[in-house]
């Protein structure tokens, strides 16, 4: 008896720390988006005023990552590019997230012919190389972020939409849908009160999972120049713009790089921990 | 198994079907005339009259479903027609840089696992220890690095302040180590990290438990069963990772300068030249579907338990 | 958790010690000398100390530089192959460009032209690298060869030609052609022995300093000492070319030694070679490739292209552009007699003078409006290739500074989009405009009416009748008379602005002499006199 009390607050103790991660890397992850939407706000310099006389110059006081190319103020810049880079993303995954799980949702609720052809059309989106989408919808509906954003979102849905159609279709089947169907409720509803709730869990973690790497991918589609039109900041356009000067000015090119990196880190580490402290809560 | 596989081959038909018309479509409503680029590419002036009949001589200016089943019926033939740019066919540029990209993926591939599956292995089962801490760290960093960050920063220490590394060694086993080294990097982390996770699963297997209950050698459980247990997902995520390989290394390629179809396909589009874009993007989709039935058909092989439906 | 912050906290101190670490080390770049055009050219002056060394080195050796294009056949009457196999020292041309964009002979000594009827003769003892002379036969065999593969030069398939002896070519044309000597100093008139080669795509038989001894197709080129040479004694052993399209690559390359001499080089590229004035040899000799804008008529009112035009800072934008640009204020060279027409520098009085007088005021955003309204906000179109980006960033800033809202619009390519679709405000173009040291090839392209590059609208009658006066034209006074006249018109429409003039930059390794370092045109490197580098 004593022995049995002893485990549970253990599991209880493992559960409360995995609590407090998520929370402090979710404080941690809304403060990096706080800021990044307020940085534009409190720009030291003007991101995009240009000087003859500061080009290529190294850290300094005035300017404390150096300046760029067009004798731009990187720091200025990196704080300007942080929103567009940020939103971007955030953006992206929402769109992904719920397109995919509409298409999912339905294609396992419902099975059948349409699920054969949805299946079918995610397995050729995926095998097309994504920057040969990316090119050709620049291409044709110009260079910018938003096009960008649908280039990537054309495939991206994908990954969403197979899983929440394992999750649907493994509902669909247990005993308490069948007894809706059986007296009656239709198909919406069941979709809506039922199937939905039970998948939204295991969707929103794998959303989070999911956010690292798209920042990745748009970086870099943008450092290719698919990105955003000069002169707005971006960090994967900034690291192209700076990169032929690299022996010159490395640090106009690591600046933003290294930005990157630690957002990705941040993302993927708040979502580790979301989904180690869901896998605790299932077992 | 044998029937199994033809029925995923045929399967697989209407999916190449629409690849083809998709990769010609998209190209197709591509803005940018590749006989003005031809005209134009070096500086040359563009009379209306000169575009007219360049844009007749390549074809240009019939109805798109002629084109498309004319390229499709000589893709069919293994034809895949000239480059515009040179006018030279498509099928051999395509196989020699088919080739450096293969040497690279497999050389990654290869480099990866050695690295990624032991360190994997010992970290799952020294659990927790400063070791398993110090390499947590680095694949983690590893996971979240952009592809350009690594590749900058290798060329920035190897082959500018070290100057370790020779500039014109492309084709060379001394060229191949730096992008080899930047594309291993984010794959040996996420191998390495699966391989733990795996493995560290198996361990607390009932299965294990009980070995050890009876007294089976450490060794003997982790090579015969855990491992053996773990493969599947391994192969996962290698396939996966062949995905990114193939289509994903056109940023290291062009930063390397790596005469692999990342970079071929980047200035091939770069200079609209059609005939070798959908070349290699054809190549691209087939091989993708071809791993990922071999990914399919490896999982038979290790474990016979998996349903064929 | 802790364990994880330490992570993090890791990665930043990476950060900053990268930084601080790269900071330290470029510092040797002190202030001011970095956008001053004037530094790179000075380097030159630098030479005395390798001129000894230049005089031992005059025994042979091979050089190694870098080809920027990839092409699969050296057929040098196809496409622009010629280009590249010129530069090799492979081909040569009837008549050459000097330094002065004045007209040379070369195979040819000379050319008479008389209304429709000329005499092309050759020059002594001209003979191919296996020893065969070149005879007026096989000119124009060639010739005839040129205008059957390369339609820029269908042109002399409607010529009668006739080889009256063995160095003499008599042409009978269908009409006048003032400029038959510009086009047979085009890279293109080359000549191969016909007969004797056999394999035309990958060891043309041709004149030049040096002949093939290993082509790889869109690769690497390896050549040989002409034995041959009619010109007399070749000075180096050989040459290599390696395929590089990658600035960074031809930088790299350089600084390891792996090559001796490239041109086209970055701001970059200037910037580093110009601090070891021992090692490397700059020289930037001003080409005829240039960035314009056009400025569209139907979208922007006239007062406003007329402001656009004066408050573009060309000086400004050279200074960015470190040595690689200077300004331009004429489609030709000024000091060309039919480069006359050149645009004002940068006028801000004058600009607010002419929005002003068209009823535009300042509003308190410093945005122009004209009856409470807004001035619309001008599209700059530019793709990102040659700097021209660049420039549109600063031209945008210019401009949003005076008044004139502007933004960027990147395509991928111009030519698929606003050169044919029409669809810009403000669009940039880049072009050598003067190839031929003759002003007809420019505005027969750009200013003609239905030409590829009237965009703007602009070509009208009155102009095209005094274009085709000019075609026909031989007097060269006169022929830069109508040019100018025409230019005047085109200036005063407001339609087409005049950027930059790009540099060819080159350097060498102490020791290379005769790269063509004095050159404007890209299609000279290797001669007789090349030299390689002295060795270290």
């Amino acid at each position: 008896m004593k022995k049995e009390k002893q485990k549970l607050s253990r599991t209880q103790l493992k559960k409360l720390k995995m609590k407090r991660k998520v929370i402090i890397w979710g404080v941690i992850v809304s403060f990096v988006l706080i800021m990044s939407f307020m940085a534009p706000f409190f720009l030291p310099q003007d991101p995009l005023e240009t000087n003859a006389l500061m080009m290529r110059k190294p850290p300094s006081f005035e300017h404390p990552l150096g300046t760029d190319n067009l004798g731009r103020d990187v720091f200025s810049r990196l704080l300007a590019g942080a929103r567009t880079s940020i939103f971007a993303t955030i953006m992206l995954v929402i769109f992904s997230f719920i397109v995919g799980t509409t298409i999912g949702v339905v294609c396992g609720y419902y099975g059948g012919f349409l699920d054969d052809i949805v299946m079918r059309f995610t397995d050729i989106l995926l095998s097309v190389p994504q920057l040969v989408l990316a090119i050709a919808v620049a291409g044709m509906l110009g260079g910018s972020l938003v096009n960008t954003l649908i280039a990537i979102g054309i495939t991206s849905w994908t990954s969403y939409a197979r899983l929440a159609r394992s999750h649907a279709m493994r509902i669909r089947q247990l005993p308490f849908i069948n007894a809706c169907r059986l007296t009656g409720t239709s198909d919406a509803t069941i979709i809506m009160s039922h199937v939905v709730p039970n998948l939204v869990g295991p969707m929103l973690v794998n959303a989070t999972l999911e956010i690292g790497s798209t920042m990745l991918n748009i970086a870099g589609l943008s450092f290719l120049g698919l990105g955003v039109a000069p002169p707005t900041p971006e960090w994967g356009a900034m690291v192209s713009e700076s990169r032929n000067y690299l022996q010159l000015a490395p640090w106009a090119v690591f600046s933003p790089a290294i930005a990157i990196l630690v957002t990705v880190m941040l993302f993927n580490y708040f979502g580790e921990s979301v989904c180690d402290l869901t896998n605790t809560k299932e077992a | 198994m044998l029937k199994y596989s033809l029925k995923r081959i045929v399967k697989l038909i209407p999916v190449l079907i629409a690849i083809t018309l998709i990769v010609f479509t998209l190209m197709y409503l591509t803005p940018g005339d590749p006989a003005l680029q031809k005209l134009t590419s070096q500086g040359g002036e563009v009379t209306p009259e000169l575009l007219s009949e360049v844009r007749h001589e390549m074809g240009l200016d019939r109805p798109f479903i002629i084109r498309y089943s004319s390229w499709v019926l000589n893709v069919l033939q293994g034809d895949l027609g000239n480059a515009y740019t040179d006018d030279q066919p498509v099928v051999p540029k395509l196989m020699k840089a088919l080739g450096y990209t293969a040497s690279l993926a497999i050389a990654c591939t290869l480099f990866s696992v050695i690295i990624a599956v032991p360190l994997g292995v010992y970290t799952a089962i020294k659990k927790d220890s400063l070791f398993d801490n110090i390499i947590r760290i680095f694949t983690f960093t590893g996971n979240a690095m952009p592809n350009f960050l690594i590749a900058l920063l290798l060329m920035f220490l190897f082959c500018i302040k070290i100057r370790a590394f020779p500039v014109i060694a492309t084709a060379s086993l001394k060229g191949m180590f730096l992008p080899t080294l930047a594309l291993s990097i984010p794959m040996i982390s996420r191998f390495a990290r699966q391989t733990r996770a795996d493995v560290m699963s198996q361990l607390s297997e009932e299965y294990v438990i009980g070995m050890h209950a009876r007294g089976v050698k450490e060794r003997v459980i982790l090579f015969r069963n855990v491992l053996h247990n773990s493969a599947g997902s391994i192969i996962t995520i290698v396939s996966l990772q062949i995905r990114v390989l193939i289509g994903g290394s056109v940023v290291t390629e062009m930063i390397f300068r790596w005469p692999g179809i990342g970079n071929l396909m980047m200035n091939s589009i770069t200079a609209r030249d059609f005939p070798v874009v959908q070349g290699a993007v054809l190549i691209l989709a087939t091989l993708q579907i071809l791993v990922n039935l071999l990914t399919d058909l490896s999982y038979f092989l290790i474990d016979k338990r998996i349903s064929l439906e | 958790m802790k364990k994880r912050l330490a992570t993090l906290l890791l990665c930043l101190a990476m950060v900053f010690t990268t930084l601080t670490g790269c900071g330290s080390k470029s510092e040797p770049a002190p202030s001011g000398s970095t956008g001053d055009a004037n530094a790179n050219t000075n380097t030159s002056t630098s030479e005395p100390a390798a001129a000894p060394e230049a005089t031992v080195a005059t025994t042979g050796g091979i050089i190694r530089s870098v080809e920027g294009f990839a092409y699969a056949t050296l057929d040098p009457h196809k496409d622009y192959n010629s280009w590249h196999s010129q530069k090799y020292g492979l081909t040569e041309s009837l008549f050459k460009l000097g330094d002065d964009m004045k007209i040379q002979p070369w195979l040819a000594k000379s050319l008479e032209i008389k209304d429709t009827v000329a005499v092309l003769t050759l020059n002594d003892g001209v003979c191919f690298s296996n020893g065969t002379p070149l005879t007026a036969d096989m000119v124009k065999r060639n010739l005839e060869r040129l205008s059957e593969v390369n339609k820029r030069f269908k042109f002399y398939a409607n010529f009668t030609m006739e080889a009256t002896d063995d160095k003499t070519l008599t042409i009978t044309m269908p009409e006048v052609m003032p400029t038959l000597e510009n086009e047979m100093a085009s890279p293109e008139a080359c000549m191969l022995d016909l007969d004797a080669t056999t394999d035309i795509d990958n060891a043309p038989i041709s004149t030049g300093p040096f002949a093939v001894d290993v082509f790889i197709p869109e690769g690497d080129i390896t050549l040989k000492r002409n034995d041959n040479y009619w010109g007399g004694h070749v000075n180096l052993d050989g040459a290599k070319f390696f395929s590089m399209r990658d600035g960074q690559s031809k930088l790299m390359a350089m600084q390891n030694g792996e090559i001796d001499a490239y041109d086209s080089l970055s701001a970059t590229d200037i910037e580093i070679f110009s601090a070891e004035p021992d090692r490397y040899q700059l020289f930037s000799v001003p080409s005829q490739a240039r960035t314009y804008m056009f400025l569209n008529p139907k979208t922007v009112p006239e007062s406003v292209r007329q402001a656009v035009i004066l408050t573009v800072d060309r000086e400004s934008i050279s200074a960015f552009m470190g040595g690689t640009v200077s300004p331009s204020y004429g489609a030709y060279n000024e000091s060309t007699p039919y480069g006359k027409v050149q645009y004002p520098s940068i006028d801000l009085a004058k600009a607010k003078e002419i929005m002003e007088a068209d009823g535009y005021t300042l509003n308190s955003n410093n945005v122009y409006e004209k009856n409470g309204v807004e001035l619309p906000t001008i599209g700059l179109y530019c793709y990102a290739a040659r700097s021209i980006d660049s420039m549109a960033v600063l031209i945008k800033e210019q401009l949003t500074n005076s008044g004139i809202p502007a933004e960027i619009k990147l395509v991928e390519d111009p030519d698929g989009t606003y050169m044919t679709d029409k669809q810009y405000d403000i669009c940039f173009y880049r072009m050598t405009t003067d190839k031929t040291g003759d002003p007809l090839a420019f505005i027969d392209g750009v200013v003609r009416s239905g030409s590829y590059q009237d965009i703007t609208g602009y070509g009208n009658a009155a102009t095209d009748a005094q274009i085709e006066e000019l075609r026909f034209t031989i007097d060269s006074e006169k022929r830069a008379e109508i040019a100018n006249a025409i230019m005047q018109d085109y200036t005063d429409a407001a339609v087409f602005c005049p950027l930059v003039t790009y540099n060819r930059n080159i350097v060498m390794s102490t020791g290379v002499t005769h790269f063509a370092e004095t050159n404007p045109y890209e299609f000279y490197t290797l001669d007789a006199n090349t030299t390689a580098p002295s060795q270290k």
